[in-house]
C-alpha cells in the first residue's frame, strides 16, 4: 500500500514537471509585447495580435480589454525596471514616449525596441499600422488593415461637400469644469480640423486656457468637446457649466456643441476612419446645406 | 461722551484731526480707486464695447432686467461675475493676511504658513486624481461642488492640525506653530506631489488650472457661496481691530488690557482659514496678496488695525482686479492664470519693499 | 483692597509626577493707597505671584480677592478698567509710534480718541511727552520702559465710577519696571508712582533693587522658595539677618545692605 502511494507521488511529480516544461516552452516561444501609446495599442487589437500583449501604458484606454492589462505608467514617465519586470521581448512605443534613457536601458537589457513616429495625418496612421504589423511579423494583416482604413477615410473625406465654406471650429479639451482649455495650432486637434478642411478659431500654439469672452469674440460655428470615457458620468454637470460659458456663440445658438470621445478623435489610430465619418457629419450636417438658418431670437 | 471732545485743547485737536483725516482720506481714495477699477474691469475685454453700453448693462444688472443682446450678456454674465470674484477673493486674501500677521506678530506670517493653502491644494488634487477610484463616492455625492468643498475642508483641517500642534495647555506658542506649519506644509506638499505623479494627462491639465489660480470659472452660484464665506467674516473683523492692536504688544499685555486672547486667536485663525479656504476653493492658489498688501499698507499708514483692516480689504481687491485684467488681456485670446500674474507682480514689489526697509533701518 | 488667600501654584499639575511648587500658601493684603514692594532672590516666585494677581495665570489653588469679589468672577474687561500691569519688557512686532502705544492703554475704556488730554498727562508724568512722535522700536530700553509706564498710567489715570457714583478702586502692578532706567529716572518715576498711590491706588511692585524698595515702599513682602519669608513694614529691610536669609548673603554683606537701607529709609 505504502509502495503504491510512493509510485503515485512520483507519477504526479513527473507529470507536474512535464506540464511545467511544456507551459514554459510555449510562453518562451511567443512574443511578449509592451505597448506604450494608446494608438499603438489600438492597432495591436485591430491586427488581432492582442494575445502577445502583456502590458500597456496609461494612455491606452481603448478597447476596454486593454485597460485590464498591467499598466507600466504614464508614457512620458516610464521606468526601465518596471517594464523589465514583465520580461518583454518587444517594446512598441511612439516617439513621444520617454524618457529616452529608459529605452537605452531596455535595449541594453536585450529587449527589442520599435519606436513609431506619430504623424497626425491619414498617411501617418497608415505608416504606423504598417510599422506595428512589421514589428509583429504580420505584414500582410497590416496591409489589409491599412487598405480598409484608407478606403474608409477617403470615403469620409470625399463626402465633404465641395462648395461648403470651411466651418469655424473650436476644439475644447473637457478638462473638468474649471475654465475652457482650447486647442491652438500644432496640436492633434488642429491637425484633425485641417484634415477636415475646417478652420480652427484659436491661432496660438498648443493647448491653452481661454476666457469665455475670447471664445465669443472668436465666434465658433461648431464647438467640439473631447472627453475621456471615464469623465462621461460627470459630463452632464460639466456641459451645463460649459453651456453657460458658451451661450451667445453662433455654435450655441445653432445647437452645434458636440461632445466626443478623446481617444477616438485625437487618437490617430485605426479608428481614424470612423472618427472622420463622425466629424464630417458634425462639421457639415446635411440640413445645413439646405436650411438657410435656424437662428432663434 | 459728547463733552469729551470739547475738553481737547486747540492745537492737539487739529493734530488729531489731521491724523484721522489722513486715514479717512486714504480709505476714501482706496475706495474710489476700487470703484474705478471695477468699472475699468467691466470695460476691458476682447469684445469691444462703449462706455454707454457698459453703464447701461450695469444698470440692467442692478435692476435685474432681462439680458438684452450679446453686449449685455458679455458684461453681465462674463465680466461682472469675474470682477466680483476678483474683488471678493482679493479682499478676503488681504484681510486674512493682515489678521494672520497680527495674530502671529510676524510680518512674514502668510495664510499659507498656517497650512490653509497647502491643505486646500492637497484636497483639490486628491479629488482631481482620485475622482474615478478612491473618491468616486465624494464626487457622486457632492456633484459639481465636490472640488471647492473638498478644498475648503482640506484647508481648514490642515490649519486645525497645525494649530493643535502649536498649542500646549491652551497657550499657543508662535514659534512651535510656525515650525509645525513648515513641517506640515512639506508633508502635504509631498502628498500632493505623489498624487501629481499618479495623474494622467487630463488630470494634470485640471491641476494646472487649479494650482496657478484662475478667476475664469466664477459663476453666480460660486459667487453667492463666496460672498457668505468672505463678507460675513469681514463684517466680524472690526470687532477684533483693538485686540489685534493690543496683541502687537504681546499676548501678556493683551491679557492685561482685558482681552480673552486665546479664544480670540482661535476665532481669528478660523476666520482667516475660512476666507482663504473659500477663495482657494473657487479660484485656486493665488499667492502674495496676503503677504504684500498688509505689508505695503503698514509702511504707508502704520500698523493700527482699525485702519489697516479696511484698507487691506480695499487694496487687496484692487490689486487682484489689476492682476486679472492683465491676465485676460495680455496674451488674449489665451487666458493667463491670474496666480502667475500675481506672483510676477508681487515678487518684485515685495523685494523692493524689503530692500527699502533695510535701507531705512540702516540710514 | 487686594487679598491673597492661601495661594499655591504647582507646575506639572497632574498628581504623581514630579510637580514643582512655585508658590506655597501665600497670604497677602494690600490696601488702597498702599505701596507694597515684593522682594526675593531670583526664582523666589515674585513674577508668578504677579501673574496670578493680574489674571495672566489662572491655574492656582487658593483665592485672590479684588474688592470683595474673587478674581475668578471678574471679566477681563472689567478687571482691565481698574487694574494696570506693567511687564518687565515689551517688544513691538510692528512699528507703532509712542503716542499710539500709550493710546492702547485706553483700549479697555474704548475712549482712545476722546482722552488725549489724559494721555498727554500720563506721558508727561513718565517723561516721554517729547518722544510721542518717535517710533517705539527705535527707542532705548529705558525710554521704552517709560513709554510702557505712561501706557499703564493712562489705563488707570482716573477712577471709573459705578452706577451709583462710587469711585471704583484702582490697582497698579509693576514687574521690575525700573530695571533699565538710570538712577535719576528710577527715583523720579518711583516718586510719580508713589504720588499715584497717594490718590488711593493700591500699588504692588516686584523689585530687585533693595535700596530703591527701602526708599519707596510702605510695606514689603519677602519671598523665598515660593513661600513668604517675611511680610511687614519697610523697616524689615534694615534687618540684616532677614536679608541674609532671603538672598543667601554672607552676614557681613547683609549687614552692609541693611545699613544702606536704613540710610535710604531715613532719606
Amino acid at each position: 500500500m505504502r509502495y503504491f502511494i510512493q509510485i503515485r507521488r512520483i507519477a504526479v511529480f513527473s507529470a507536474g514537471l512535464f506540464s511545467f516544461a511544456l507551459f514554459s516552452s510555449i510562453v518562451l516561444s511567443a512574443e511578449r509585447v509592451v505597448s506604450i501609446d494608446g494608438s499603438l495599442t489600438e492597432i495591436i487589437y485591430a491586427l488581432n495580435a492582442q494575445d502577445a500583449l502583456v502590458a500597456v501604458d496609461t494612455t491606452s484606454r481603448y478597447p476596454q480589454a486593454a485597460t485590464e492589462l498591467p499598466d507600466v505608467g504614464y508614457m512620458r514617465q516610464l521606468s526601465a525596471e518596471g517594464i523589465l519586470a514583465l520580461s518583454p521581448t518587444l517594446v512598441l512605443a511612439s516617439t513621444d514616449a520617454g524618457p529616452d534613457s529608459v529605452f537605452e536601458q531596455l535595449q541594453q537589457a536585450g529587449v527589442k525596441i520599435v519606436r513609431v513616429r506619430n504623424h497626425y495625418s491619414v498617411d501617418g496612421v497608415l505608416n504606423k499600422i504598417q510599422a506595428v504589423a512589421d514589428a509583429l511579423n504580420k505584414p500582410d494583416a497590416g496591409r489589409a488593415l491599412a487598405g480598409s482604413i484608407k478606403q474608409q477615410a477617403d470615403a469620409a473625406l470625399a463626402s465633404i461637400p465641395a462648395d461648403a465654406a470651411a466651418p469655424a471650429a473650436l476644439f475644447i479639451l473637457g478638462a473638468g469644469n474649471r475654465g475652457l482649455m482650447a486647442a491652438g495650432s500644432k496640436t492633434q486637434a488642429d491637425a484633425m480640423l485641417a484634415l477636415l478642411n475646417a478652420r480652427n478659431v484659436m491661432a496660438y500654439n498648443g493647448y491653452k486656457p481661454v476666457s469665455a469672452e475670447a471664445v465669443l469674440q472668436a465666434g465658433p460655428e461648431v464647438v467640439l468637446i473631447a472627453n475621456t470615457e471615464a469623465a462621461a458620468d460627470t459630463s452632464q454637470a460639466q456641459s451645463a457649466a460649459l453651456n453657460t460659458q458658451l451661450a451667445m456663440t453662433p455654435a450655441f445658438r445653432q445647437q452645434r456643441i458636440h461632445t466626443l470621445d478623446t481617444s477616438l478623435v485625437l487618437g490617430f489610430g485605426p479608428r481614424i476612419g470612423s472618427a472622420l465619418e463622425q466629424l464630417v457629419t458634425l462639421l457639415y450636417p446635411p440640413e445645413m446645406q439646405t436650411l438657410s438658418s435656424a437662428e432663434q431670437p | 461722551m459728547p463733552g469729551a471732545a470739547i475738553r481737547l485743547q486747540g492745537p492737539r485737536l487739529a493734530l488729531l484731526q489731521s491724523a484721522a483725516l489722513r486715514q479717512a482720506l486714504l480709505i476714501f481714495t482706496a475706495a474710489g480707486l476700487l470703484v474705478l477699477l471695477i468699472l475699468l474691469s467691466l470695460r476691458t475685454g476682447p469684445v469691444e464695447l462703449t462706455n454707454a453700453q457698459v453703464l447701461q448693462s450695469l444698470w440692467n444688472a442692478i435692476t435685474f432686467a432681462d439680458i438684452q443682446g450679446q453686449s449685455d450678456w458679455v458684461v453681465r454674465e462674463l465680466r461682472l461675475p469675474r470682477t466680483l470674484l476678483a474683488v471678493l477673493i482679493g479682499a478676503g486674501l488681504a484681510a486674512a493676511g493682515a489678521v494672520t500677521q497680527g495674530v502671529f506678530r510676524n510680518p512674514l506670517a502668510d495664510p499659507g504658513l498656517i497650512g490653509v493653502a497647502s491643505g486646500a491644494a492637497l484636497a483639490a488634487v486628491a479629488v482631481i486624481v482620485l475622482k474615478d477610484s478612491l473618491l468616486a463616492f465624494w464626487v457622486v455625492v457632492m456633484g459639481p461642488l465636490a472640488l471647492p468643498i473638498a478644498a475648503f475642508l482640506g484647508g481648514l483641517a490642515v490649519t486645525l492640525v497645525i494649530y493643535r500642534l502649536g498649542t500646549r495647555n491652551g497657550q499657543t506658542q508662535v514659534a512651535t506653530l510656525l515650525l509645525a506649519g513648515v513641517a506640515i506644509n512639506v508633508l502635504t506638499g509631498a502628498l500632493t506631489g505623489i498624487l501629481t505623479y499618479m495623474a494622467d494627462d487630463q488630470a494634470l491639465r485640471s491641476m494646472t488650472f487649479w494650482s496657478m489660480g484662475s478667476l475664469a470659472h466664477g459663476r453666480w452660484p460660486e459667487i453667492a457661496a463666496l460672498s457668505v464665506c468672505i463678507i460675513l467674516p469681514l463684517c466680524f473683523l472690526p470687532r477684533f481691530a483693538r485686540l489685534l492692536n493690543a496683541l502687537l504688544l504681546g499676548e501678556a499685555v493683551a491679557t492685561h488690557l482685558g482681552y480673552r486672547v486665546q479664544q480670540a486667536k482661535l476665532w481669528l485663525i478660523a476666520v482667516a482659514a475660512l476666507m482663504v479656504g473659500a477663495g482657494v476653493a473657487v479660484a485656486g492658489m493665488i499667492g502674495f496678496i496676503g503677504l504684500v498688501v498688509p505689508h505695503l499698507l503698514r509702511l504707508l499708514i502704520g500698523p493700527d488695525h482699525r485702519v489697516l483692516l479696511p484698507a487691506s480689504v480695499l487694496l487687496g481687491a484692487s490689486l487682484l482686479l489689476i492682476a486679472d485684467m492683465i491676465a485676460r488681456t495680455w496674451l488674449a485670446p489665451a487666458d493667463l492664470p491670474v496666480g502667475l500674474v500675481m506672483a510676477v507682480i508681487g515678487g518684485p514689489v515685495f523685494l523692493s519693499l524689503l530692500l527699502q526697509q533695510v535701507k531705512h533701518n540702516r540710514g | 483692597m487686594l487679598n491673597v488667600k492661601h495661594l499655591s501654584v504647582n507646575l506639572g499639575s497632574s498628581a504623581g509626577r514630579s510637580s514643582k511648587t512655585l508658590l506655597n500658601d501665600i497670604n497677602l493684603h494690600l490696601g488702597y493707597g498702599e505701596k507694597l514692594a515684593v522682594l526675593g532672590a531670583n526664582g523666589a516666585g515674585k513674577s508668578t505671584l504677579l501673574k496670578c494677581i493680574c489674571g495672566e495665570f489662572s491655574n492656582y489653588q487658593g483665592d485672590i480677592i479684588l474688592d470683595h469679589l474673587s478674581l475668578k468672577f471678574w471679566s477681563g474687561a472689567e478687571r482691565a478698567r481698574q487694574m494696570a500691569v506693567m511687564p518687565q519688557k515689551v517688544e513691538l512686532a510692528f512699528p507703532f509710534r509712542v503716542d499710539q502705544v500709550v493710546a492702547l492703554g485706553r483700549a479697555p475704556h474704548g475712549d482712545e480718541l476722546h482722552s488725549t488730554a489724559l494721555q498727554r498727562a500720563a506721558m508727561q508724568c513718565a517723561d516721554v511727552w517729547h518722544l510721542r512722535r518717535r517710533n517705539y522700536s527705535g527707542l532705548s530700553g529705558g525710554e521704552q520702559q517709560r513709554v510702557q509706564l505712561a501706557r499703564v498710567l493712562a489705563q488707570i489715570w482716573r477712577a471709573e465710577k459705578n452706577a451709583d457714583g462710587r469711585e471704583l478702586p484702582r490697582y497698579l502692578l509693576l514687574d521690575e519696571c525700573t530695571s533699565a532706567l538710570d538712577p535719576a529716572h528710577q527715583h523720579s518715576i518711583m516718586q510719580r508712582v508713589g504720588e499715584f498711590a497717594g490718590q488711593g491706588v493700591a500699588v504692588l511692585a516686584v523689585m530687585h533693587d533693595i535700596s530703591l524698595a527701602a526708599c519707596w515702599a510702605d510695606r514689603v513682602l519677602i519671598l523665598r522658595h515660593g513661600e513668604v519669608l517675611a511680610c511687614g513694614a519697610v523697616e524689615l529691610l534694615a534687618d540684616a539677618q532677614l536679608l541674609a536669609e532671603a538672598y543667601a548673603l554672607d552676614m557681613p554683606l547683609a549687614q552692609r545692605y541693611a545699613q544702606q537701607n536704613m540710610g535710604w529709609m531715613q532719606a
